[in-house]
């Protein structure tokens, strides 16, 4: 075989072998999750569900208060953070791009450098300005949180897509007349649309797959999002876990990421690239 | 609706000053930040120079925080482990990152699939991942162990969990799935930027392809590589999820990381000086360490 | 007459930990029917995080009305003032002195009572009958000795085929409190009952050591299915339901799924001592108070009196197979169902359990001395060294660090 054949037939064998991995945990995920218990505590495991069921996603009315509250919850949040993130960082890259004020470099560099502050260890603290704020163990108030948590990196995309617009275009519609917010809607938005997809899809992400702020912030379990929700199948009780009905849980809690990802892909991906490249 | 604004905001003098409508502009973002940010970072360092328990009375103590988190062996413990875990996962990741983009920057048929494969893991949760990989190396009912059985690689395969470094082995693993098309990306939008002329002319001059890649790419690849080496130190030093849910920093408190010992300080032995003490200590090093692999990385852009 | 409203229920919360979840809203709704005065609110939180949020919460003054706490953290937070002294209404109960001793002692704080005894969890030894026949043991000869345990757990081990003569799960801190404790508890240990200040823990006495290096000899015949050690709870009974463990302790939860989910024939006996007629149980399960910032005491009390009176007891407890607090109930109503809860009821009037300030951080947090010592001294070669270290860890927390 020829040194580029031999080349290509190997780049294939190994791409096809890697993807075979990063595939497998999600079989794994989909065949258990149509496993019947009973099928799933008698080991050896079976590759393939020999009792093809969907009882598990009948059953997770029985997870927590049932997944439909849970996955209401974590549908709220994901709804507060998107929009307001997009609102605050759009308003706020647009200031940051296009304004002159003193201090606007060091004003970002420090909102940047948040991202370099672990949060986890700020939760005890957020607790306490949570309650002074009447907000303690409400969805409300930790939506805020998840937004503040998005801001340093929705900034740094919005900023670098404005930064972006040629001053041409700014120049030309204000020649037209146009100015202020009449400049931003009708002109700057539809340039930057791939910007603020990516940061709702980033915000969407976080808000619906964060664990650790919810499980200390909230104490009601009727108000816990989906991973949390999750965890008390595998710790409560002392009866063991089910695990079918865990991952089909987890299932359910991946599928609409997922299904947005599809759905969103370019926009992911450019503007995740857009942001990185430049800046 | 637009003439509103625009006879609110058009009227203004051009010299209306710029700076005042940027502030404005801010605001919002700001506001968050202060009280959401700010004011419990500034609450926190007041209470890691105090003793401060869930219940009952605060005391001011000064650094003496401080001094004994050393003495706290879980603690200390954590801060090795941290660093090794981070010393493994950040190369790891950026040489996972790099084959994959590799693999999937030509333009056959099929890298869309591929690329999408290999970054679809990134978009689902950490612990939805976390979730998976307990059921994937349970040793009566996972996959894995059935399949090294069914492979002949061996007969008897380990309990994953059970053991220090097998633990340590099945956590990375799960990172690296989760996270390696993050860097996939940066680095394939990297690898996608290089002008072709400049690879034809390396190779017109009789470059071998190690060449080629040891000369040409990586130099032009610093950028993404300095972000993504940054993003896997931040996730490295600060990972928590990945441990809390998958080993629960065992077996016996070798997986437990720096944040988590922070977590049980702070709400197992509702201890919230001592925890906000360990946070201060954990970000001061975040930062410094940072700052600094940014400025050697800068520093080496000026000269390519 | 027409026209006279009438007036909404007032509501009162009540917390209570998601291992409750089985009969908590079944109870809850039971209260609600006897009367329409008062609405109880129920809200399920975590248990593992529960110390937590209900500390959390009083320190933020948004107690709830009512709670129902793991009954080894009340000292903690009787002594931190959290919990309203209800002494003088618990004596006008006119069956507290029917109630399990282990749960009266942990719901006294300075001879006051900070709560009361609210359901129960006792711990046994399951053993499987099958697997018993099948190595020539007699079934209805359960082992009563730790010699006997450990020759049953060989002979059972040698059937082979991945049928092991003993489990527990070895990365689980809790559960071990409430399966391993009786072996130390058996040996004589009074370690975990406090018994001079509340504050004493003793995981190196003598008896302590013995009960672990008898755990430890069977980790070294290789009776215990090699799972156990990582095994954090998840598949607390599942290892067992699956027919191929001998024996393994457990409380009235994992006999319930057995009896309706698991096709297990088994039996329960109370877990023995080094020598025979010794035997060993924990006193688990939960207490009930009312947290001294609670709005509605009133009512949060009438709520407690019906929860720990006959009908509750009876009809939302013990109907629902767990083991009830009142021992008159427990060893009348409730061992008539089943001879396996027998054995709980007995196992529950021998009971012991750990009273300490420092019950989280040393027996239920998972990077605590507990579950080290038990990684440590059942699955390593050093069981004494263990226990030492694991004291060392005990007084660090013990004088504040």
């Amino acid at each position: 075989m020829r040194p580029v054949q031999f080349g290509r037939l190997a780049t294939n064998v190994v791409s096809g072998v890697l993807a075979i991995i990063f595939v497998f945990p999600f079989y794994v995920l989909v065949s258990a999750a149509f496993k019947t218990p009973q099928e799933m505590d008698q080991p050896p495991p079976t590759y393939f569900p020999h009792s093809f069921t969907l009882e598990n996603f009948a059953d997770l009315s029985t997870l927590g208060n049932g997944i439909w509250v849970h996955i209401g919850n974590s549908a709220l949040l994901g709804l507060i953070t998107v929009v307001g993130t997009i609102s605050v960082s759009m308003l706020g890259g647009w200031g940051f791009a296009r304004y002159r004020f003193p201090g606007q470099r060091l004003i970002f560099i420090l909102m940047l450098s948040a991202l370099m502050v672990p949060y986890q260890p700020l939760l005890t603290p957020l607790f306490l300005v949570l309650k002074w704020l009447h907000l303690q163990n409400s969805r409300f108030g930790l939506g805020l949180v998840y937004i503040t948590f998005q801001l340093p990196f929705a900034l740094f995309v919005m900023r670098n897509a404005f930064l972006d617009i040629p001053q041409e275009i700014e120049d030309a519609a204000r020649v037209d007349g146009a100015s202020g917010f009449t400049m931003l809607w009708a002109v700057f938005i539809p340039l930057v649309r791939p910007a603020i997809v990516t940061v709702g899809l980033f915000a969407f992400f976080s808000a619906w797959n964060e664990f650790l702020s919810p499980l200390v912030l909230l104490s009601d379990q009727s108000e816990f999002p989906l991973p949390v929700a999750l965890r008390s199948a595998i710790v409560s009780g002392l009866t063991g876990v089910n695990w079918s009905l865990l991952q089909a849980g987890v299932l359910v809690t991946m599928l609409p990421c997922l299904i947005l990802f599809f759905i969103f892909q370019r926009y992911y991906a450019s503007g995740l690239v857009a942001g990185a490249v430049k800046g | 609706m637009s003439s509103i604004w625009s006879r609110a905001f058009g009227r203004l003098p051009r010299r209306f000053p710029q700076a005042a409508i940027g502030i404005l502009l801010i605001v919002p973002a700001a506001a968050f930040l202060l009280t959401f940010f700010v004011t419990p970072l500034v609450l926190m360092f007041w209470m890691s120079l105090h003793k401060w328990p869930l219940l009952g009375k605060t005391s001011w103590i000064g650094f003496k925080n401080y001094v004994m988190m050393f003495h706290n062996d879980v603690f200390v413990h954590s801060i090795w482990f941290t660093g090794a875990y981070t010393a493994l996962i950040v190369p790891l990741l950026l040489v996972v990152g790099l084959g994959l983009a590799m693999l999937v920057r030509r333009k056959a048929r099929g890298v869309g699939v591929l690329r999408t494969i290999f970054f679809a893991p990134v978009v689902v949760g950490l612990a939805p991942a976390a979730y998976i990989w307990i059921f994937l190396v349970d040793p009566r009912v996972g996959l894995l162990d059935q399949v090294l059985r069914d492979t002949h690689i061996t007969s008897s395969p380990p309990v994953w969990l059970a053991d220090p470094n097998l633990a340590l082995a099945a956590a990375i693993a799960m990172v690296v799935w989760k996270t390696a098309g993050f860097g996939m990306l940066l680095l394939l939008t990297g690898l996608l930027s290089i002008p072709d002329e400049v690879t034809e002319a390396a190779r017109i001059d009789g470059a071998s392809p190690g060449q080629l890649f040891r000369m040409v790419t990586l130099p032009l690849l610093r950028r993404p590589i300095a972000l993504t080496l940054t993003f896997s130190l931040i996730g490295g030093a600060l990972a928590f999820e990945q441990f809390f849910l998958l080993t629960e920093g065992g077996p016996n408190n070798s997986t437990t990381t720096i944040v988590h010992a922070i977590y049980s300080t702070s709400f197992s032995r509702f201890d919230l000086g001592l925890g906000a003490a360990m946070s201060i200590f954990l970000m001061v090093i975040l930062v410094l360490v940072s700052s600094f692999q940014l400025y050697v990385l800068r520093d080496a852009r000026a000269d390519a | 007459m027409v026209g006279a409203a009438h007036a909404d229920p007032l509501h009162i919360s009540f917390w209570a930990r998601d291992s409750e979840t089985a009969f908590a809203q079944k109870l809850v709704d039971g209260y609600n029917a006897t009367q329409d005065k008062v609405h109880v609110d129920l809200t399920i939180v975590p248990g593992e995080a529960f110390p937590q949020k209900f500390g959390a919460a009083a320190a933020a003054g948004s107690s709830p009305d009512v709670a129902s706490l793991d009954l080894v953290s009340v000292p903690y937070f009787a002594s931190n003032n959290t919990l309203l002294d209800i002494t003088d209404r618990a004596k006008t109960l006119p069956y507290l002195d029917t109630f399990d001793q282990a749960h009266i002692s942990l719901s006294k704080w300075n001879d006051k009572f900070y709560a009361l005894p609210f359901s129960a969890e006792a711990s046994v030894l399951y053993y499987n009958k099958d697997l018993f026949k099948a190595a020539g043991l007699d079934p209805d000869k359960p082992p009563t000795t730790w010699d006997e345990i450990r020759a049953d757990a060989k002979k059972i081990t040698a059937l082979g085929n991945g049928i092991y003569g003993f489990y527990f799960s070895g990365a689980c801190a809790g559960c071990n409190l409430f399966v391993v404790s009786p072996y130390l508890y058996a040996a004589g240990a009074d370690d975990l009952t406090g018994g001079g200040a509340p504050s004493d823990v003793d995981l190196n006495s003598p008896a302590a050591v013995s009960a672990l290096t008898f755990l430890n000899s069977l980790n070294q015949d290789g009776s215990i299915a090699p799972d156990a050690k990582a095994d954090n709870g998840a598949n607390f009974y599942s290892a067992f339901g699956t027919g191929k463990i001998g024996m393994q302790g457990g409380g009235a939860f994992g006999v319930n799924d057995l009896i309706q989910n698991k096709k297990v024939n088994f039996g329960t006996t109370l877990i023995p001592g080094p020598t025979a007629g010794t035997y060993g149980s924990f006193s688990g399960g939960d207490t009930i108070v009312i947290p001294a910032g609670s709005q509605h005491v009133e009512e949060a009390w009438d709520f407690i009196k019906w929860a720990t009176g006959d009908d509750a007891q009876k009809h939302f407890i013990a109907d629902l197979g767990i083991t009830p607090v009142r021992t008159d109930i427990a060893s009348t109503y409730y061992a008539a169902k089943d001879p396996r809860y027998k054995t709980l009821a007995d196992a529950l009037k021998l009971g012991k359990t750990a009273k300490t300030l420092y019950a989280n951080q040393i027996f239920t947090d998972t990077s605590g001395p507990w579950l080290a010592l038990l990684q440590q001294a059942i699955f390593g070669n050093d069981p004494k060294a263990a226990a030492d270290a694991a004291q060392q860890k005990v007084l660090d927390i013990v004088n504040g660090n």
